[in-house]
């Protein structure tokens, strides 16, 4: 296995209609040097998306039954990423459902490291939403919300069929509820230039990276915290407790007790999971609220769970 | 106890159980075990009754699902389906996509594949298994019918036409509450309302579109005389409470929940609980000693009163059996099996303990080694010697045979000394030749006889 034949994967979710097989189609076309593969998952759209990029010549496979990322459906999805990391394509692209949980999708990449046949490389989340439905859409669907919050780059579709003042509403509730990610306003999904070039996993790389996508420059710093040997996870549980208020987001794969856990979580809940996984190091990526005392008190706090630990 | 027993008094949430009941949701895996495929195990009442039999043996569950597929009402409402390989097949058309109408058709017992899981059920229920093990009928909930006959457009109809979405999901709950009956008739001792979909709403949508239904549906089956379970699937966390009001005897969860800060609310309104073991990362690609540790750790954090282990969702077709004989074990031997996984971990660190394997190119004569968790109580292990023991008088002094059971230091070192991951296994002469699966008589002499010949 040599690192040449890793292939770059992209999720891109967003609600059925959003936009985001004219997204899909739009990349394809954008890198005519580039052998593409796809994994479509329309949650009640069976056949219907899949068929269509398929007509390209594109290796394409579908799962179906549900969203890739409910518990039932994840044995599928993951043997579809290994089958592909067998291919010759380049770049992988996910197509969730509107019903898929984004959260997921790293600790699925974690978790079959060791079973492809080449290094599958998570590279970004493009989030498409329709100008039109979103603010409606976020109400009544949690993925279409959390679809937003994990988003590393997102689209407000279908710009010319609302007014500039809907578009300026539709931003506000993005930025409110997702203050890293990069946003693009576009008609029909038509994105300016090469939008895999610009999309960046969010992660310990930090802000540097973020400044060149267009966004805002005061975002706040991301807090990384490493570890080579592990820590007690009751301890880290309640470290968990007293930031997750502050936080706007929290992702990582840490040793607790002796074993790996994925840990993953939103301002307002956080999950630590078995994984069935061996890494060198603990990581964990905090991403603090935007104003200034929750940065302050995560750095705070941070600073006291290492010192513990040590 | 039997199993059944053991189900009845946690549903009716006794104290004091002799154990925590297990229930492997075994559904297209049932056709794992014996070959056939999921279309098969779906279609085929045969075919499905010979698998649910098999799974029945070999996992000696307290409860088990006739069919789970949630395809099967849509499919008779007009959705045409898709059928795959190793997944239940999935809903393609909707025929209420573009009109507002509301159906009146309510499903018969005879319609479509309802024959299939009925039969199938009176025919367990008839048999030892109907004596001994809960039989699951699992229908599919109405907030899932209504997107399979709806699609996707159900969530922005929440928004824009709720008065649809609660008109169609009054006639989604009239077709749950007959199939709900249709499989009580049949001799169900619990029915399992299963809608996936509700971990995608939030509490108060939940609350104004769909409590009063469930609450319907699990009053019905209460009137009936039959246990009900809520099966949801994703991370629901904030809907539990919501789904307690309902009042179902029980709510079964996946990975995507935390069970122990899940049970502290079904507690509250004394509930039981069940699940919640991963279907991908332990049970599909995990070991055996994954799958133990897992179940001692769900054990280990929880109370065991109103609680019931289970897989999160239906099993993946590839789930290896030994996984799940190794979750039987961990319940019901949880002391020996947690020394076991000590000694794993000891052993693992200590590659230097002297264990001698033999001389396997020097055999005299043919050497079956069975190494098990412990044929005198796992149930799995106990086939497996048998089968042996059954070759061993047929062969005499022609073969050797020795158990090694995991149940001491020394054995569990020997079994990593083999690079043995999964347990029980036969080996003959050195090599591993079954795994889980329990030859048949005819398999396991003409391999014997193999063996003979070369040597």
């Amino acid at each position: 296995m040599s690192r040449d034949d890793s292939k770059k994967v992209y999720l891109i979710t967003g609600f059925l209609g959003a936009g985001k097989t004219t997204l899909i189609k739009n990349i394809i076309e954008g890198h005519p040097d580039k052998k593409i593969g796809v994994i479509v998952n329309e949650f009640g759209k069976v056949g219907v998306d899949g068929s269509v990029i398929a007509k390209d010549g594109l290796a394409v496979h579908e799962i179906t039954n549900g969203s890739i990322f409910c518990s039932c459906l994840q044995a599928t999805f993951a043997q579809s990423l290994i089958e592909f990391s067998a291919l010759p394509v380049d770049i992988l692209l996910i197509e969730g459902s509107g019903m898929a949980d984004p959260s997921n999708v790293d600790a699925i990449l974690e978790s079959i490291k060791d079973k492809t046949h080449a290094p599958l490389i998570y590279t970004g989340d493009i989030c498409v939403v329709d100008a039109a439905n979103i603010d409606k859409l976020v109400q009544v669907s949690r993925p279409a919300e959390k679809q937003i919050k994990y988003a590393d780059y997102i689209i407000i579709s279908k710009a010319d069929k609302v007014d500039a003042s809907k578009i300026d509403a539709v931003k506000r509730l993005i930025a409110e509820l997702n203050p890293y990610a990069a946003i693009e306003v576009a008609s029909f999904s038509a994105v300016s230039g090469d939008i895999l070039d610009k999309v960046r996993v969010f992660g310990k790389e930090g802000a540097e990276i973020r400044q060149s996508c267009n966004t805002p420059s005061n975002r706040p710093s991301i807090i990384y915290i490493k570890s080579e040997s592990g820590m007690d996870e009751e301890r880290f549980k309640r470290f968990m407790q007293s930031i997750i208020g502050d936080a706007f987001r929290v992702k990582g794969f840490f040793k607790l007790s002796g074993d790996w856990k994925h840990i993953d979580g939103t301002t307002d809940e956080f999950t630590i999971k078995p994984i069935n996984i061996q890494r060198e190091t603990s990581e964990f990526v905090i991403f603090p609220k935007t104003d200034e005392n929750s940065v302050r008190n995560i750095k705070q706090k941070s600073a006291e769970f290492l010192h513990s630990a040590i | 106890m039997t199993g059944k027993e053991r189900i009845y008094s946690t549903m009716r949430h006794e104290q004091g159980i002799d154990k925590v009941a297990w229930v492997p949701f075994a559904g297209i895996y049932a056709g794992k075990l014996t070959g056939h495929s999921t279309t098969d195990v779906l279609t085929d009442e045969d075919k499905l009754y010979e698998s649910l039999v098999k799974v029945n043996e070999t996992y000696k569950p307290d409860g088990q699902p006739i069919m789970f597929d949630l395809q099967i009402e849509a499919e008779i409402l007009g959705c045409e389906l898709m059928w795959a390989d190793k997944t239940p097949p999935s809903v393609k058309t909707h025929p209420l996509e573009s009109n507002d109408d509301i159906p009146d058709y309510i499903p018969k017992e005879y319609d479509g594949r309802i024959p299939v899981a009925l039969n199938t059920l009176k025919r367990l229920k008839n048999g030892a298994i109907g004596q001994n093990t809960a039989l699951y009928g699992l229908i599919c909930g109405p907030f899932t019918l209504a997107s399979h006959l709806r699609g996707n457009d159900i969530f922005m109809d929440m928004i824009d036409k709720p008065e649809y979405v609660k008109r169609l999901l009054d006639y989604t709950a009239d077709v749950a509450q007959a199939m709900a009956g249709y499989y009580i008739d049949a001799g169900a001792d619990v029915v399992a309302v299963v809608d996936p979909l509700v971990s995608q709403i939030s509490p108060i949508h939940f609350a104004e579109f769909l409590s009063d239904r469930f609450a319907r549906i699990f009053s019905f089956i209460r009137q009936k005389g039959v246990f009900s379970s809520f099966f949801v699937c994703g991370n629901a966390t904030r809907n539990i409470e919501e789904m307690c009001k309902t009042r179902p005897d029980c709510i079964s969860i996946d990975e995507n929940i935390d069970m122990p800060s899940a049970k502290k609310i079904t507690d509250r309104y004394n509930i039981v609980i069940g699940g919640n073991i991963p279907l991908t990362s332990v049970m599909l690609y995990g070991s055996q000693y994954d799958n133990m540790k897992y179940v001692i750790g769900l054990l280990d954090a929880m109370d065991h009163h109103n609680l019931i282990i289970s897989p999160g969702c239906d099993m993946p077709y590839d789930v290896p059996p030994e996984n799940v004989v190794g979750v039987r074990q961990a319940i019901d031997d949880t002391e020996a099996v947690r020394g076991m996984l000590k000694n794993y971990k000891i052993g693992a660190q200590q590659k230097e303990i002297e264990i001698e394997l033999p001389d396997y190119d020097k055999l005299e004569r043919p050497l079956i080694e069975v190494f098990t968790i412990d044929s005198a109580t796992c149930a799995a292990c106990g086939y497996m010697v048998d089968a042996v023991k059954v070759a061993k008088q047929h062969f005499g002094d022609k073969i050797d045979f020795i158990e090694y059971k995991a149940v001491n230091r020394e054995n569990i070192y020997r079994i990593q000394k083999m690079g043995i991951k999964n347990l029980p296994c036969i080996f003959i002469n050195g090599e591993l030749k079954y795994s889980s699966i329990i030859p048949d008589r005819k398999e396991l002499f003409e391999e014997i006889e193999r063996y003979l010949v070369k040597k």
